[in-house]
């Protein structure tokens, strides 16, 4: 796929002529990131900004300081049948164990010793020969059961830390011990898997569940002294509230999260964590796919429901939402002329066949939250209303009987509509995109009101079976509709498997990477030596100008400590940029395949990662990067180790790319790589080209910080909740900064941040950074129509809350339903005590938004208090499932709404105490008596036919003497309310060109376009 | 049909006689349950035909005796070879699968004699030991070192359960691929009861070797006509002529 040229750089004289300069979605394929160089300002060069790195790169990542012991031992090793080395991995004897894993990790190193090893190229294949030849005799499943030994080993070990009566000398030793062991044991599944990550077979044995836990064998009265230790073997609830699998029929990466994740309760200092969660990304990319096999799975994922796989080519997208709003906007401002309402689009010609109804139903009703809907299903009954009733007008100029003057449109011949609407209409037809998460979330919508009404009649919710389209299945199996055809892609039943083993504990594991992420970066600048510190550090190094303290010794040892020195910290500062590069890599393939699947899992993934604090982590971190870059050329040439070249400092100029001291190439010791270290290379040092122009830089620091940037913007897409909290965090200040880094996979992302943030920040912002806003139109793919410089989003805080609030009701009610056995329901809707609103009327007209809000702040409430025990609560909020809308803030900011109702355009005054018949047949009384329709009573609509019922409705109320050529406006505001006096005031809410700002479909849109332009005029 | 009802008054090589066709041994019998297909258990029977046909104690007699010959209990390669060798139009998989099911059945009685000798308290028998190698019981939930009865009880019964299981065998006429895998490891684990009562109580192994060749026919199986153990790995040392 192409990426179309960048026409010129930030930097540049702004040639703006051609307006294709966007960049095609990293996550599409792995583009060339490369840069052009730029004539005057220096460029960072990155090759390939893609799923990983090269293979030897990743290798000498891999490896640290500590493994040369390692190295050292192995090669004291005699290799035997490998065959029966893998047997005596499962030794019971310890040594015996060590032994043959230190040979077999020889083996899978390419047996470097031998004389055929002479340089990177020929080891590294040596070493893809090996690894492919462990595979083959079915090395994976012997590594996975010794790993799991040694892991349970140390478990108990660590479980008698505190105990008296152990001797704590021996323990230490043993857990010291088990570390070597488990180091060695990562190393050669990393070295397995990587070298066969093409293999498609290595998928498979990934993925299938372990036989040999197939039973628990009843433990026997001799073994059970034995098993007094290990708790391990049955299900427990430990007191964390961490539920340890039952038996070992997990996925592989399952079992590596368990792993990641227990590593908090204990004091696990020394634990190889890097190595874990390098394998653990790794695996995850196996298991999931890369670019290429993401991008199928998401086709597969459409294909699901009906809809087409994503179009290659197209350059600008338009929803049925832009659709709606066009179809809104004209009839406001042109009532004369009268384009397709929305539901013309379910036209086969438009959409293809084998669209889901639900898909369809996603199509038509763009505005699914409750208390628009009422606005959406009214508006469509009147504009299907007007479509089907209106005469074509003729062109003379008839803007009958409205007093909205506006211009005559250039008619075309034998057209209805003016050529500019016409052209409109066709783009967006020819635009139009059916998103997936659309049409999940309306299906969730729809279950949701249907649990509600449930509920509120009576029935036992949840278990939503019959009246609707589509019965809910649950165990783990999302519905199908009866549409589809066919069999469910391999892909998507991993990804699936793997999110439904991951469910029981995803909280603590998502809260796990954050705190590990956590305490890589931020927790030494904090300067609080943690007890859980995972790892070894030494000194507090609060940043990297340490080793330039040393430069004033001179002696021999001295020096030769000093180099010890410089290696350490070269090697600490490795460890935490590769820690970090993994949990970014876990944490983006997770979200990237979990999307694929169902939108409503990435967006509990995405939730639990706010309430963890990811966001303002991230953040946080990127600042830190991001510095003052005069500080950071000044540092530069600190950083480096042995072999800095003195001469570097000197060529960045002083207006150097602000954190360069992250980006730039990482010149570390030769030491530190795996492939030098090997080749003996050591002494060698090579000297980079100094090109004035380029420099290189460091692959794996691009990728943790593209990677971060694009974690953050997924959490943020079009939410508008989470976009101010950026706005109060004044990300805009970092995302600049990191604009000027001439990188085109980092601009990206950040203009993307920014962009989102626009309609937030406010005039003057916009004013003063024009730049900014120049790069975002060149440099991003714009949508059709596009919002986001038309002006002040004028979305409230408390807006925002009620759409984020309504999306967890809605991401709860999505779990209870698929994963029953998982996830409890939400709590039920109770009656709301004081509000006399109904909602088991089954009427959305009638469903005043009040109402709705009401329950769901008294559903949210009840949730919230059904709090489990807290779990590894990330900062300051438990993060169970349970607290789903957890934080008293929220719950603070909630009730603070329910006062302050006049910000909703759909509340009222608290209607008076109303008998109950009159609420049931007030309707038909209306009717009747005010309106003087003699139609059959509406007989108690589900959410399916209502828009029918509408329909009828609307129709048959026009008032008399109205002519059925005008639009009957929408009369939503007059019957919702008979017995408010604000009837009229939400008609002032109608305003004219604020289609939602940013919005999709998805939101309550904070202006509901209520339009109804000719009753706002007579009054 | 097939008859193979022993009819009261029957003689014993004539218990066989197709009243249907032209066949009276009992290979043919192989053959002919197997091409009709009549029950799913076809190749069980098989098995535990040639097992008792040609195998026991009481067949070598009677072979003995019908030929004349002085009343010798060494067994032929060859029974074993006929036991074991695939026939034709049957799956490998399912051979595999039925014979490691025989196997297990009949090493149900090797437990039996080993219980009380083989004693936690004993030296050897407090972990699972083989000659030079321990091994670890891997049928929990991460591998223990039980003890050697334990290992061997909790080894067969999951071995057991392995094969009885619906998810990676669910039927017995078809195998599905992913679980071919398993014949190697479950051959695996049992060859180190064998291994361990031949280091460790070699009277018992002696007398029920005698009695059954059951060993050799399993190396046999897992040797030499499906590669089920790698050569490395048998750790008892070979007193036996395999010959092919």
């Amino acid at each position: 796929m192409q990426r179309k040229a960048r026409s010129s750089s930030l930097s540049g004289p702004g040639a703006r002529t051609i307006a294709l300069g966007w960049k095609e979605e990293e996550g599409a394929t792995s583009p060339n990131g490369s840069t052009e160089k730029d004539k005057s300002t220096i460029t960072i060069t990155v090759e390939n900004y893609a799923d990983c790195d090269s293979f030897e790169n990743e290798l000498d990542e891999f490896f640290g300081l500590g493994d040369a012991q390692i190295r050292k031992d192995c090669l004291k090793e005699s290799c035997g049948d490998e065959v029966v080395m893998l047997e005596t991995l499962l030794e019971g004897r310890r040594s015996y164990r060590i032994q043959a894993a230190r040979a077999l990790l020889y083996v899978a190193m390419g047996r470097y010793a031998s004389s055929s090893a002479k340089d990177k190229v020929t080891l590294s294949a040596a070493i893809v020969d090996s690894n492919a030849h462990l595979l083959s005799l079915g090395a994976f499943s012997y590594y996975r059961a010794a790993l799991k030994l040694v892991s349970s080993q140390l478990e108990a070990l660590i479980a008698n830390l505190g105990n008296s009566s152990v001797s704590q000398e021996d323990l230490r030793l043993d857990i010291e011990n088990a570390h070597y062991e488990t180091t060695i044991y990562l190393s050669l599944l990393y070295l397995l898997i990587t070298a066969n990550h093409n293999d498609p077979e290595l998928v498979e044995i990934l993925c299938e569940c372990d036989p040999d836990a197939a039973f628990d064998p009843p433990p026997s009265a001799a073994s059970a002294a034995a098993s007094a230790n290990n708790s391990n073997n049955e299900g427990t609830n430990t007191g964390n509230g961490f539920v340890k699998a039952k038996s070992g029929r997990l996925p592989f990466a399952i079992e590596l999260f368990e792993i990641v994740s227990v590593l908090a309760e204990g004091n696990r200092k020394l634990y190889p964590v890097k190595k874990l969660l390098l394998l653990l990304w790794k695996v995850l990319l196996v298991t999931v796919g890369n670019s290429g096999a993401l991008k199928q799975l998401k086709n597969a994922g459409r294909a699901r429901e009906g809809l087409p796989p994503v179009p290659q080519d197209t350059y600008a997208k338009a929803t049925p939402q832009d659709f709606h709003n066009f179809n809104l906007l004209t009839t406001q401002k042109y009532p004369a002329y009268f384009t397709p309402s929305i539901s013309d689009l379910k036209s086969p010609a438009l959409i293809p066949d084998p669209l889901s109804s639900v898909a369809r139903r996603a199509i038509i009703n763009p505005l699914p939250p409750p208390s628009s809907n009422a606005a959406s299903t009214s508006l469509q009954g009147s504009s299907a209303n007007g479509a089907s009733n209106s005469n074509p007008l003729s062109n003379d100029g008839g803007l009958s009987g409205s007093v909205i003057t506006s211009t005559i449109q250039p008619v075309a011949s034998d057209s209805l509509l003016p050529c500019a609407f016409e052209e409109s209409l066709d783009l967006l037809y020819k635009k139009m995109y059916i998103g997936l998460r659309e049409v999940q979330i309306s299906r969730e919508i729809v279950e949701l009101e249907g649990v509600k009404r449930r509920a509120a009649e009576g029935v036992a919710s949840g278990t939503g079976a019959g009246g609707f389209d589509f019965p809910s299945t649950g165990g783990g199996v999302t519905w199908r509709d009866t549409a589809y055809k066919g069999q469910v892609d391999l892909g998507l039943q991993r990804v699936e498997e793997l999110y439904r083993y991951l469910s029981p504990n995803i909280t603590i594991h998502i809260g796990m990477l954050i705190r590990l992420l956590y305490y890589v970066n931020l927790g030494n600048e904090l300067n609080s030596k943690n007890e859980n510190s995972l790892e070894k550090m030494p000194s507090p190094l609060a940043d990297d100008q340490v080793s330039s303290a040393d430069a004033n010794v001179s002696s021999q040892e001295d020096a030769k400590s000093k180099h010890q020195d410089a290696l350490e910290a070269a090697d600490v500062i490795r460890h935490r940029e590769m820690v970090t590069k993994a949990i970014s890599g876990i944490l983006l393939i997770l979200l990237k395949s979990i999307k694929c699947d169902d939108v409503l899992k990435f967006e509990y993934i995405c939730q639990l990662l706010v309430d963890n604090n990811c966001a303002i982590l991230i953040l946080k971190m990127l600042s830190i990067w991001f510095q003052n870059p005069v500080q950071a050329a000044m540092a530069a040439t600190t950083t480096g180790g042995v072999g800095s070249h003195p001469e570097r400092s000197d060529s960045l100029s002083p207006a150097a790319i602000s954190g360069a001291n992250l980006l730039k190439e990482r010149d570390d010791p030769k030491e530190l790589n795996f492939f030098d270290a090997i080749l003996g290379t050591t002494n060698v040092i090579s000297q980079p080209p100094i090109d004035l122009q380029t420099l290189k830089g460091s692959w794996r620091n691009f990728f943790t910080t593209i990677n971060l940037l694009r974690i953050l913007q997924k959490i943020t897409k079009r939410k508008t909740h989470r976009i101010m909290a950026l706005v109060q965090w004044k990300a805009s200040a970092v995302l600049k900064r990191i604009i000027k880094v001439p990188n085109t996979g980092l601009q990206t992302y950040a203009l993307k941040l920014l962009k989102s943030q626009i309609p937030l920040l406010g005039k003057k912002w916009r004013s003063s950074n024009m730049k900014v806003i120049t790069s975002i139109y060149l440099h991003l793919r714009p949508n059709l129509v596009e919002e986001y410089l038309s002006g002040d989003s004028d979305t409230d805080a408390d807006e925002a809350l009620t759409q984020e609030q309504y999306l967890r009701s809605l991401i709860a009610c999505f779990h209870h339903r698929v994963y029953p056995e998982i996830y409890p329901p939400p709590a039920p809707v109770p009656q709301p005590p004081s509000s006399d609103g109904k909602e088991g009327q089954a009427n959305f007209l009638h469903d005043s938004g009040h109402d709705e809000l009401e329950s769901m702040i008294l559903s949210t409430k009840a949730a919230g208090s059904y709090n489990e025990s807290v779990g590894y609560g990330g900062a300051s909020n438990s993060s169970t499932f349970h607290a789903l809308l957890g934080r008293n803030r929220y719950a603070e900011q909630v009730a603070k709404l329910h006062r302050n109702r006049s910000t909703l355009t759909t509340t009222t005054q608290q209607p008076s105490k109303v008998d109950a018949d009159f609420e049931d047949n007030y309707q038909t009384w209306l009717r009747e008596e005010i309106f003087g329709d003699a139609i059959s009573p509406l007989d108690s609509c589900d959410a399916l036919d209502q828009e029918d019922d509408m329909d009828l409705w609307q129709r048959s109320k026009a008032p008399k003497g109205v002519g059925y050529g005008i639009r009957v406006p929408v009369v939503v505001d007059e019957f919702d309310w008979p017995f408010g006096e604000g009837a009229a005031d939400h008609v002032a809410h109608v305003t004219t060109g604020a289609l939602h700002v940013g919005g999709d479909g998805f939101y309550a849109p904070a202006p509901t376009p209520m339009a109804s332009p000719g009753r706002n005029k007579f009054g | 049909m097939v008859i193979n009802r022993n009819k009261k008054g029957t003689r014993l090589e004539l218990k066989t006689v197709d009243t249907d066709s032209d066949d009276k041994l009992d290979d043919s019998l192989a053959e002919k349950l197997i091409r009709r297909a009549e029950s799913s258990l076809a190749v069980q029977t098989v098995i535990q035909h040639g097992i008792v046909f040609c195998h026991s104690l009481f067949a070598v007699m009677l072979k003995h005796i019908q030929w004349g010959a002085s009343i010798v209990l060494a067994v032929d390669n060859s029974d074993i070879e006929a036991i074991v060798r695939l026939p034709e139009g049957v799956d490998p998989a399912v051979w595999q699968c039925e014979h490691l099911r025989q196997l297990c059945l009949q090493l149900n009685q090797l437990v039996a004699l080993l219980i009380p000798e083989c004693l936690p308290s004993n030296e050897d028998c407090r972990e699972m030991k083989a000659g030079e190698w321990q091994y670890l019981c891997a049928a929990h939930v991460s591998p223990q070192p039980c003890s050697a009865i334990d290992y061997i009880i909790h080894t067969l019964d999951g071995a057991t359960a392995l094969l009885n299981s619906s998810k990676f065998f669910p039927s017995r006429a078809t195998i599905p691929m992913a679980s071919h895998k398993h014949f190697s490891s479950i051959a695996r684990r049992l060859y180190r009861i064998f291994a361990h009562s031949w280091f460790h109580h070699r009277e018992i192994f002696d007398d029920f070797e005698n009695e059954t060749c059951l060993y050799k026919r399993f190396l046999f199986l897992s040797t030499i006509e499906f590669q089920l153990i790698p050569e490395k790995l048998i750790t008892i040392p070979q007193v036996f002529d395999m010959g092919v």
